[in-house]
Formats: structure tokens, C-alpha cells, sequence
């Protein structure tokens, strides 16, 4: 955790041991277990793992809006601004959400409420975090909108969103998202449940925002295409641990962990051609109900040494702002 | 819209029709002979063949049907068997202490019922929640009756609190009328409270987990918005189904009401009405019955449209 020493002035929030479990009738999920990362102000960091990876977890810890019944972090802090987030009251975290901190969501077609207006949700998070008044709260939905280049906004403002397709409602998360100019956006697999051309619009309307507003983009996703095209930094998870960060170049020109080389191996290359079959990674994800020895990859891990079935590696620096949790990863990076 | 109202109109004359032929057929074909009853047991046979004649009960059945519709669409309900006055005049009289009581237990049933079935959902498994577990199955299960006992004692006999039985009408003053319908209204609306918060929190629960209710959260909607903004409305279409249900389900629990709490209401009427087969009077009442709930059905339907966005006719 040596990277993690020295906090400069440009970091936005700081997320150190963070732990959190689900509980079930009779078992503990360890659904992150005890991760540290950055992120810079105005920086796009990317968040890349297969589901269940703990990705969404996190983003929900950050924010606090996991269910309450079900789950629960336990450990670990959330520093935004100074201030451990899991240590602010439910109304102090209520001003953060939505105005510090917003989040878009995987699902266009089910994250907006269908019997309201898309104009009034929008003005509601004006509202909520600002004395504007209706009207005024109205003119800024619209304008934001506009922002998100919905055409029309005037008109668009009083439809609701079953009257508008999903990547619309998806611009229309984002206006929302937005329309208090949060100083980090978190971005949950925000073009995955779209057409792929609009998934291209979109992509480019969120780094577009960003350039404007100056806001950090945390994007959670499980696309290495969007990572290479958006992010400026990446963190590679793996069974509710970070298994990798790095800068988005040194990540795709040396992966240092075997789960990231993986992972990029099973892209779709069209520059191969075909290819007889995508070489994916053999094994499933460990079961995070039960206590793992060792590295959790390794029984996955093509580069598995009895060490690595005994000790659990930690995150270590292996290049300049580059850390890996792998006994072997020089190996890894020189295979 | 305008098109769906005049559809539902028209289905409305033909379920009227049904309902009018059903009630007619009912009571002419239910045991015991009304000119018996009017005419009195001792009666020769001559009297009574008098009275059949007179009531028009010796015409062909379709015939009796025709013009007793006939008599009804021109505002003509007819005349009680027993007491001789028109049946209009008896029903109005007493149409203000059921109606009373009606709308003061669906007040009493849908605010507690709807508050309570949110709290219960909010914090599923909670106390309140517990708690709504246990007074629903007590709701559901205890009578009428035993709870309009129980409450006289406990609140009139005993503490001597509230009025033991009874109705004031309302230009006696709003406290007497108010105080004397207190624990009729309790009584009678315990099991609809009981009934619209369990269906208020099933409803909850579903909207709860929905996706926008995490998007709200997100934005930084308080408790209270996201629970009365964002998931009570989405909840509606069910909660209201089930208050119009509960509404036209009203009507038999107000006369069993009404007789505990020595009511004189419609329920009375009706009761006393059939125990005299004093048939005008009973067909009065479940026509007129039927047709309110066809209009609370229609009113209920049309109010989905005000909840629901996407709900179109």
C-alpha cells in the first residue's frame, strides 16, 4: 500500500481498506475485501472486472446506497474532501449524493421513475441541493438537456420516459446526473444495456462532459474497448480485490497480472480475423462466501506457483505508478 | 378518453340490464308470497287475491319486469309493501347515516391503512411491520360484531368515554354527530385498514426495489420524498383497486354495523325490508347499490389515468 502514502492536493477521493460484505440467511459474501485506490481531480479512472467482481459494490459503498438490510461496510475509510464519508450522518450524505458525488446507472429503460417527467426529475435534484425555485429548477432541466444534446429540450422536458427510447433516457440519467456539476461522476456500465452505435454516442457525449466540466469520471465497466477510449488510469478487480492499476497505456502494453492479460486476450481482435475460438480464461470466479488461501486467481492462473496457493499477494509497485497483486508478476509482464 | 367513457357507459346500461333482470328474478322466485305477508296470516283467501291483483303480481313475469323498469327510469322506485310510502322517500331518510358512516370509514381505512402499509414497508421486518402482521390477522379475522361489543364496553360502558348506541344527524351539530359515529367507524373499519395496509405495503415493496428508487437516492432525495414522491405514486394503481374494492365491499359491513350501533340507516332498512319481504324496497336498494359501485368502478378506472402516465385510454 505504498502508493497510497503520499496524498497530494490533487486527490478528489481517497478510498483506503475499504470492506464491504452481504449477508445471507446463513452466510457472509465478502464482497470487497479491503481495497485502496485514487481518484484525481478532473481524471477518468477506469474500474474493469467481470460481474461480481465488486465493482458495482464499490461504487454503492462510495455512496452509501447499498441495501440497507443485506449489506453492510465494515471497514475502511472514504475520504472526500477530508472527511470520511461512512463516518458522515444519513442528511449530511444525503447533501453529498447527487451534488458532490453523482452516479448513472447501468439500466436507461428502468432508472427513471415512469410517472414523473423527465423534466421534473431532473429539476429535483436542482432542487434538492439548491434554493432555485420550480420554474427556475425547470429552465435548468432543460438547459442540461440541451447540454446532453437532446433535441428540443422546451418540448422534450415534459415527456416521460416511456416516451423516450433508452439511449435518451440514458442522456437524460446523465443530465440529472450532472445538473448540479458533481465534482465526481460515477459512471455503473453506463452504455452496456445499449445498441452499440448509440453505446458510441453516448460514450463520447459522457468524455465530451467531462472535457467541459472538468469533472472526474470513475467508469465502471467490463469493456476494455471503452477503458482504451476513455480512461486515463485503470484498476483491474478480481474477486473483490484490486488486482491491478495502472496508466491505460502501461496497462495494455505490459499487463502484470495474469487475470488482466486474460481479460485482454479475450477481446475480440478484428485485426487477427477470425479466430477459431476467443481464448477465454479457464475456471470460474471463487466463491466469496468461503474463506480464500492465497491468491485468489490462482487456481484460474496459468502462472501459479505453490506460493501463490499459500500467500495472499498484496498490491506492489512493479513500474512507476504501476502496482500489481501477483507473486510473479515480472514474469507475467516478461511472458 | 372520450371514447373509452362512452364504451364504458355502454357496458355500464348492460350490466345495469343483468343486475335489474337478476334482482327481479331473485325476489319473485324466492319463497313466500308478499300478498300473504301485507294482507296478514288470518287473511281469507279473497283479501289476499285482492292485494295480488292490486300489486300486479298475477301479470306474466316479463310483463311485471317491463314496467317495473319502466317506473324506475322514470324515478318511480314504488311504494313499500309494508308501510305504504314510496320507497324513495324511505331510502332518502335514511341515506345520511350510512353515508356517514361510509365516508367517514373509508377516511379512517385509507389514511391509516395507506400510512400505515408504507411505514411497514419502509422498514420491512422492523416493528412496525410486526406489528401490522399481528392487527391484520386480527382484522381480518374478528367480526364486526365482536369488535362493536367489545369497543361499547371498553369506550361507553366502562370509561363512559363515548355514546353507547345511537346516531345524531348532522344539523344537530358537528360534535354529537361526530362522537356518536366514532366507534361504528372503528369498528367497521379495522378490517379495511388492516386490508388496504397489507396491499399498501405488498405495493411498496415491489416499487422499493426498483431501479428509480436508487436513481432517487442518488440525487439525494430524502426518506420522505423518496417514500411519498417517488414510490407511493408508482404503488398507486393497486392501492386504489383495492380502496374500490373496499368501498363497494362497504355496504354489507354497514349492516351489520348499523344494527350493533342501533344505526337507522340503509342497512337497517334493508334488513327489516327483507324480514318483511317488502320487495320494492329491496330492489330499490340493491339497484341503486349496484349502480354505485359500477360508478366507483368507472371512477376508479379513470383515476389510473391521473396516476399513471402510461396508462391510456
Amino acid at each position: 500500500m505504498q502508493m497510497h502514502k503520499t496524498v497530494g492536493n490533487d486527490v478528489l477521493l481517497d478510498v483506503r481498506g475499504l470492506e464491504t460484505r452481504f449477508y445471507g440467511e446463513d452466510s457472509v459474501t465478502r464482497a470487497l475485501g479491503g481495497i485502496s485506490f485514487q481518484v484525481k481531480k478532473g481524471e477518468t479512472l477506469g474500474v474493469v472486472g467481470e460481474s461480481g467482481c465488486g465493482k458495482s459494490v464499490t461504487a454503492l459503498s462510495i455512496l452509501r446506497l447499498l441495501p440497507k438490510l443485506t449489506a453492510k461496510t465494515v471497514g475502511g475509510e472514504i475520504r472526500f474532501h477530508g472527511r470520511d464519508l461512512l463516518d458522515l450522518s444519513d442528511r449530511e450524505m444525503r447533501q453529498i449524493r447527487g451534488d458532490q458525488i453523482a452516479m448513472i446507472f447501468q439500466e436507461p429503460m428502468t432508472s427513471l421513475n415512469p410517472v414523473y417527467t423527465v423534466g421534473h426529475q431532473i429539476a429535483e435534484a436542482v432542487q434538492i441541493h439548491t434554493k432555485a425555485s420550480r420554474s427556475v429548477a425547470m429552465e435548468k432541466a432543460a438547459e442540461m438537456l440541451r447540454l446532453v444534446r437532446i433535441a428540443d429540450p422546451e418540448r422534450r422536458v415534459s415527456n416521460y420516459p416511456h416516451e423516450m427510447s433508452g439511449g435518451m433516457r440514458q442522456r437524460v440519467v446523465i443530465a440529472m446526473a450532472l445538473a448540479c456539476s458533481p465534482e465526481l461522476l460515477i459512471a455503473d456500465e453506463p452504455t452496456t444495456a445499449l445498441d452499440v452505435t448509440i453505446q458510441a454516442q453516448i460514450l463520447r457525449l459522457i468524455v465530451d462532459l467531462k472535457e467541459r466540466t472538468g469533472t472526474a469520471v470513475m467508469f465502471i465497466t467490463h469493456d476494455l474497448g471503452v477503458v482504451a477510449e476513455t480512461c486515463q488510469r485503470v484498476i483491474v478487480m478480481y474477486a473483490g480485490r484490486i488486482v491491478e492499476q495502472a496508466n491505460v497505456i502501461d496497462l495494455f502494453a505490459r499487463p502484470a497480472h495474469p487475470y488482466t492479460q486474460g481479460l485482454m486476450r479475450s477481446v475480440p481482435d478484428p485485426r487477427r480475423g477470425r479466430q477459431r475460438r476467443l481464448p477465454e480464461i479457464p475456471g470460474i470466479v471463487p466463491n466469496l462466501r468461503e474463506p480464500i488461501v492465497g491468491c485468489s486467481f490462482a487456481p484460474r492462473c496459468p502462472f501459479a506457483i505453490d506460493m501463490c496457493r499459500e500467500k495472499t499477494p498484496i498490491l506492489r509497485d512493479v513500474g512507476s505508478s504501476h502496482a500489481a497483486a501477483c507473486w510473479r508478476a515480472e514474469e507475467v509482464m516478461g511472458a | 378518453m372520450t371514447g373509452y367513457i362512452v364504451r364504458r357507459i355502454v357496458s355500464t346500461i348492460a350490466v345495469m340490464a343483468m343486475v335489474g333482470i337478476f334482482v327481479f328474478l331473485l325476489l319473485r322466485l324466492a319463497p313466500g308470497d308478499p300478498a300473504v305477508m301485507i294482507a296478514g296470516r288470518s287473511a281469507t283467501e279473497e283479501v289476499i287475491a285482492g292485494i295480488r291483483e292490486q300489486l300486479g303480481l298475477n301479470d306474466p313475469l316479463p310483463l311485471q319486469f317491463m314496467r317495473w323498469v319502466r317506473d324506475m327510469l322514470g324515478g318511480d322506485f314504488g311504494v313499500s309493501i309494508f308501510s305504504g310510502r314510496p320507497v324513495l322517500e324511505l331510502i332518502s331518510q335514511r341515506l345520511e347515516p350510512t353515508l356517514s358512516l361510509s365516508v367517514l370509514t373509508m377516511i379512517l381505512s385509507v389514511s391509516v391503512g395507506v400510512s400505515f402499509g408504507i411505514l411497514a414497508a419502509w422498514r420491512t421486518g422492523g416493528l412496525i411491520d410486526r406489528l401490522l402482521a399481528a392487527f391484520s390477522a386480527f382484522g381480518y379475522s374478528v367480526p364486526v360484531f365482536v369488535i362493536g361489543y367489545f369497543l361499547i364496553y371498553v369506550f361507553a360502558i366502562r370509561t363512559h368515554w363515548l355514546p353507547v348506541q345511537g346516531y345524531k344527524p348532522i344539523e344537530i351539530g358537528l360534535w354529537p354527530w361526530f362522537v356518536h359515529l366514532i366507534l361504528p367507524t372503528v369498528a367497521l373499519g379495522l378490517g379495511y385498514i388492516a386490508f388496504i395496509a397489507r396491499v399498501t405495503r405488498a405495493s411498496m415493496l415491489e416499487v422499493l426495489s426498483e431501479d428509480y428508487m436508487r436513481t432517487a437516492a442518488a440525487k439525494g432525495a430524502s426518506s420522505y420524498a423518496m417514500l411519498v414522491h417517488h414510490a407511493l405514486k408508482n404503488a398507486g394503481v393497486p392501492i386504489l383497486t383495492v380502496i374500490g374494492i373496499s368501498f363497494a365491499y362497504l355496504i354489507g359491513g354497514v349492516v351489520l354495523t348499523e344494527t350493533v350501533f342501533n344505526i337507522p340507516g340503509i342497512g337497517r332498512l334493508v334488513v327489516d325490508a327483507i324480514n318483511n319481504r317488502d320487495y320494492p324496497i329491496i330492489q330499490s336498494v340493491l339497484i341503486l347499490t349496484s349502480g354505485l359501485y359500477v360508478l366507483i368502478n368507472l371512477t376508479v378506472d379513470l383515476t389510473y389515468t391521473l396516476i399513471d402516465p402510461r396508462i391510456r385510454y
